[in-house]
C-alpha cells in the first residue's frame, strides 16, 4: 500500500519534472542547432529532441559580435542586479524590522501606505519616474537604472512577515542589556533572517535580471544595455534571429540556473518561514 | 511575445500620461526656439559648409529601430554626411523594433525625444496631429525633390495637406511559391509578370490541389506572418478588401459605415474565412518559415524574405526551388505600400541641421545608397530607374506591384485602432469562423467610434 502511494507520488512528480524542465532543455538544445534546422523536424523521431548538426554558431554570432559582445552586457547586468540585490536587501530588512518591531506614529498606515503601491502596475509609474530621473540628469547611467529598483515593497512585506515572528521578549531583554536598536538589528535580526534574506536575495536578483522596460526607456547608449534589452534587439520589424534568441536565453539563464541550484534549500526553508502564521 | 496584452497596457498607459503631461512636445513646451517648425526665409539649401567662416557646432541625434542591414547603412551615411558637414555630429541611437513606440513616447512625454526618428507610415497620423512631428513641406520644397517621390508613398506621409517625412523605402507583398510542389501536382505555373496576378479562384484552385492534410501540407497562407500581433498581419489583410474592390474607411476619413460593410468588403472576407474553414487550405497557426519548411506551398511574404531566405535557406534557391507571383486580383488589383520614413520631433532645437541629414540619406543620392545597403524597395522613381536589378526579376514584381497598385493604409491619427480591428476581424473570420455579418458589425462600430474622437 504504501509502496503503491510512493510510487504514484513519484510519478506525479515526474510528469510534473518533465513539463517544468523540458522547455529548459529545448531551449539548450535549439541553441545548439543552425538557425536551417529549427523548425524542420515537427515528425516524432530523436531529430525533434536533439540537434542533428551540433554547432556552436549561435553563440559565436552573439559573443563574438564585434559590434554587440554580449559579454558585456552580461557583465551589465550583473553590475546592475548585482548592485540593486545588496543595497536593496540593507534597506528593505531595515524597514521591514522597522515595520516589525519598531513603535513609531502612524506605523500601521505608514505600513498600510507602503503596501498600497503593490497594487499600481509599474507601466502607471514609468512615465513620472522618468520624469524624476530625466530631472536629476541620470538618463542613461547605471545609477538611474539601479536606483529605482533598490526599495522594493515586495521585499518589505516578506521580510516584514518574517520578522513579526521574532519573539519581542529577546529584543526587550538585549534592550535592558544596554544593545541600541541599531545593534539588535545587525546582531540579533540579521543573523536569524538569512533564509528569508537569501530567498529575497534571490528574488530580487532574477527579478531584476529580467528587467526589460526601464532599462529600455532609460538607457540609450548601447554600450549600457543590459541583457534582455539586448535579446529583444534579436528581433528586428522583419525577421526573429531565433539562432541568436536562443542562444541569448540560454546564456543568460545559466547564471539565474546556477545561483538557484547553490542557494536552494535556503530557498525553500526561506518561502516555508515567511509564510503567513497566525 | 506576439499579442503581449502587456505591451499593448503599456502602451496605452504611456499614451494616456503623454496627453496628461506634455502634450506630446506640443505647443505647451517650454522653449519657443523648439518650435521653429519651418524654416525662416533662408534656404536650407544655402546652408552649405563653406557659406559661414566657422559654423557653430551642432549635434543631432537620430533614433531608429533595431535592422542589420539598415544600421550598417545608416551608419556608412552619418559617416560620409559628417565628412561633407564636419561641423554636424549625428548621434545614432538603436531600439529593439518591438518596444520603438512605447520608448519614443516616452521620451516625447519627458521632452527628452531625439531630434530626428524612424516613423512608420500609417502612425504619421497620430504623431502629425499631436504636433509631435513638424511639417516638411518648405524643406520638400526647397530641395527635397518631392517630384521624384512615388505618388502612393507621398500620399502616405501626406497628413492634413502637410508632409511630415521623408520617405526612406517602400515595401509591397507577393506571393512565394514552392515551384516542387507546383510541378508535383502538374499545375502551371504562374507569371511573373507583376500585370498578370492569378484571379482569385485560379489561385483557389491551386491552393486546393496542392493541399495535403497526410503529409501536414496547406496550399496558402493568405495572412502575412500568420495571425500574430503587430503591424504584419493587418499590412497583409486589408489588400483582400481592396482586391474585392472594397474600402476599410470613407476618404474624408469620417466613418467605415458603407465602406468596411460593403458587399465587396465583405465578399472578400467570405473568401477569407472559407479558405481557413470550408476549403482548409490556409494555416490556423502558422509554422515558422514553412515555405522552406515545405508546409505551405504559397506564403504571402515581403521583399526582405528573399534575402533572409538566402541567409537562412541557402539550399532553397529562387528560380529552382521557389518563385514569386504578384498579389492575386479580383474586381481589382491592390497591393499594400508605405514603410518607414524620417520626420523631425517638434523638440528638436535643430530643425534645419536635422533636414540637411534627412535629406542626405533620403534624397535621389541617398535613396540609392540606402538601396544598395538595405535591399529595400526604393520610395524613388530616380531609384527605380537607377537600379537596373529592380526592373529584373524578382525584383521588377514587387517593383512594378508598388509602382502601379499600391493602395495606401487609412491616413488617420485613428489607425492604431483600425490596425487593430482589422487584425482581430480576420482572427474572428479565419480562425473562429464567425459570421462574416456579425464580425463586421463589431468592427464598424469599434472604428466609427475611434473615429469619432478624431477632431
Amino acid at each position: 500500500m504504501r509502496v503503491l502511494r510512493h510510487s504514484v507520488h513519484y510519478a506525479a512528480l515526474s510528469v510534473i519534472a518533465v513539463v517544468t524542465l523540458f522547455p529548459i532543455y529545448w531551449m539548450f538544445m535549439s541553441s545548439l542547432r543552425a538557425e536551417s534546422e529549427m523548425f524542420r523536424y515537427t515528425e516524432l523521431s530523436w531529430k525533434v529532441f536533439l540537434p542533428v548538426d551540433w554547432t556552436l554558431a549561435n553563440f559565436k554570432d552573439i559573443f563574438l559580435d564585434p559590434e554587440k559582445p554580449f559579454t558585456r552586457y552580461m557583465i551589465n547586468t550583473f553590475i546592475m542586479a548585482g548592485t540593486v540585490t545588496a543595497a536593496g536587501l540593507l534597506i528593505n530588512s531595515a524597514a521591514a524590522f522597522a515595520f516589525a518591531k519598531l513603535r513609531f506614529p502612524f506605523k500601521r498606515l505608514v505600513l498600510v501606505v507602503f503596501l498600497s503601491t503593490l497594487a499600481i502596475p509599474p507601466e502607471v509609474v514609468m512615465v513620472p519616474q522618468y520624469l524624476i530621473i530625466r530631472d536629476m540628469h541620470a538618463l542613461n547611467t547605471f545609477a538611474g537604472l539601479i536606483m529605482p529598483s533598490i526599495v522594493w515593497v515586495f521585499g518589505i512585506f516578506m521580510l516584514t512577515q518574517f520578522f513579526a515572528d521574532i519573539p519581542r521578549d529577546i529584543l526587550d531583554a538585549a534592550r535592558i542589556d544596554g544593545s541600541s536598536w541599531l545593534r539588535i538589528y545587525t546582531r540579533i535580526v540579521l543573523p536569524g533572517a538569512v533564509p528569508a534574506l537569501i530567498t529575497l536575495g534571490i528574488i530580487t536578483f532574477t527579478h531584476q535580471w529580467d528587467s526589460l522596460l526601464w532599462p529600455l526607456i532609460i538607457i540609450s547608449d548601447d554600450t549600457k544595455q543590459v541583457v534582455q534589452a539586448v535579446i529583444s534587439s534579436y528581433t528586428s520589424d522583419q525577421e526573429k534571429h531565433w539562432g541568436k534568441i536562443v542562444a541569448a536565453a540560454s546564456a543568460s539563464s545559466l547564471p539565474i540556473l546556477t545561483v538557484f541550484l547553490f542557494l536552494q534549500k535556503y530557498y525553500v526553508r526561506g518561502v516555508m518561514m515567511s509564510g503567513v502564521k497566525g | 511575445m506576439k499579442a503581449n496584452p502587456r505591451n499593448r497596457i503599456t502602451l496605452a498607459a504611456i499614451l494616456a500620461l503623454c496627453m496628461l503631461i506634455a502634450g506630446c512636445g506640443g505647443g505647451s513646451g517650454g522653449k519657443p526656439s523648439a518650435q521653429a517648425s519651418a524654416p525662416s526665409s533662408s534656404s536650407p539649401a544655402s546652408a552649405s559648409p563653406s557659406a559661414s567662416a566657422e559654423p557653430e557646432k551642432v549635434e543631432i541625434t537620430h533614433w531608429r529601430y533595431e535592422n542589420d542591414n539598415e544600421t550598417k547603412t545608416i551608419r556608412a551615411l552619418i559617416d560620409s554626411f559628417q565628412k561633407k558637414y564636419p561641423h554636424i555630429t549625428v548621434k545614432l541611437e538603436l531600439i529593439p523594433a518591438e518596444q520603438y513606440e512605447t520608448k519614443i513616447r516616452t521620451a516625447m512625454a519627458g521632452q527628452s525625444a531625439p531630434d530626428i526618428m524612424a516613423v512608420d507610415a500609417p502612425t504619421i497620423a497620430s504623431y502629425a496631429s499631436q504636433e509631435a512631428i513638424i511639417p516638411l513641406d518648405e524643406y520638400m520644397n526647397a530641395d527635397g525633390d518631392k517630384d521624384d517621390i512615388l505618388k502612393p508613398v507621398l500620399g502616405s506621409i501626406t497628413y492634413k495637406d502637410h508632409i511630415y517625412a521623408a520617405p526612406l523605402q517602400n515595401h509591397s507583398l507577393v506571393l512565394f511559391y514552392n515551384k516542387k510542389m507546383f510541378e508535383e501536382k502538374g499545375i502551371p505555373l504562374p507569371s511573373k509578370n507583376p500585370d498578370e496576378p492569378l484571379a482569385w479562384e485560379q489561385l483557389l484552385d491551386a491552393a486546393k490541389k496542392l493541399t495535403d492534410p497526410a503529409k501536414g501540407v496547406y496550399g496558402l497562407n493568405p495572412i502575412f506572418k500568420g495571425f500574430t500581433g503587430g503591424e504584419a498581419p493587418p499590412y497583409g489583410e486589408m489588400p483582400w478588401i481592396w482586391q474585392a474592390g472594397g474600402e476599410i474607411i470613407s476618404p474624408d476619413g469620417k466613418t467605415s459605415r458603407g465602406y468596411l460593410d460593403s458587399s465587396e468588403s465583405k465578399s472578400a472576407l467570405e473568401f477569407v474565412r472559407k479558405l481557413f474553414n470550408e476549403y482548409k487550405v490556409s494555416p490556423k497557426e502558422l509554422p515558422q518559415d514553412p515555405l522552406p519548411n515545405g508546409k505551405v506551398a504559397i506564403d504571402i511574404q515581403s521583399p526582405g524574405y528573399l534575402n533572409s531566405l538566402k541567409s537562412k535557406y541557402p539550399d532553397f534557391k529562387l528560380g529552382e526551388d521557389f518563385d514569386i507571383m504578384p498579389l492575386p486580383k479580383n474586381a481589382r488589383q491592390a497591393t499594400p505600400m508605405g514603410s518607414w520614413n524620417l520626420a523631425i520631433t517638434s523638440q528638436s532645437k535643430h530643425p534645419k541641421e536635422s533636414w540637411m541629414f534627412i535629406n542626405w540619406v533620403t534624397g535621389v543620392d541617398g535613396a540609392v545608397e540606402w538601396y544598395k545597403g538595405t535591399g529595400n524597395l526604393p520610395a524613388r522613381q530616380s531609384t527605380v530607374d537607377a537600379i537596373p536589378e529592380l526592373n529584373q526579376y524578382p525584383l521588377n514584381v514587387f517593383a512594378g506591384q508598388s509602382v502601379k497598385y499600391a493602395h495606401p493604409r487609412p491616413v488617420t491619427p485613428a489607425y492604431p485602432v483600425i490596425s487593430e480591428t482589422i487584425r482581430e476581424l480576420f482572427e474572428e473570420i479565419g480562425i473562429g469562423n464567425h459570421s462574416v455579418d456579425e464580425a463586421v458589425e463589431k468592427a464598424v462600430k469599434k472604428i466609427d467610434t475611434a473615429l469619432a474622437q478624431v477632431k
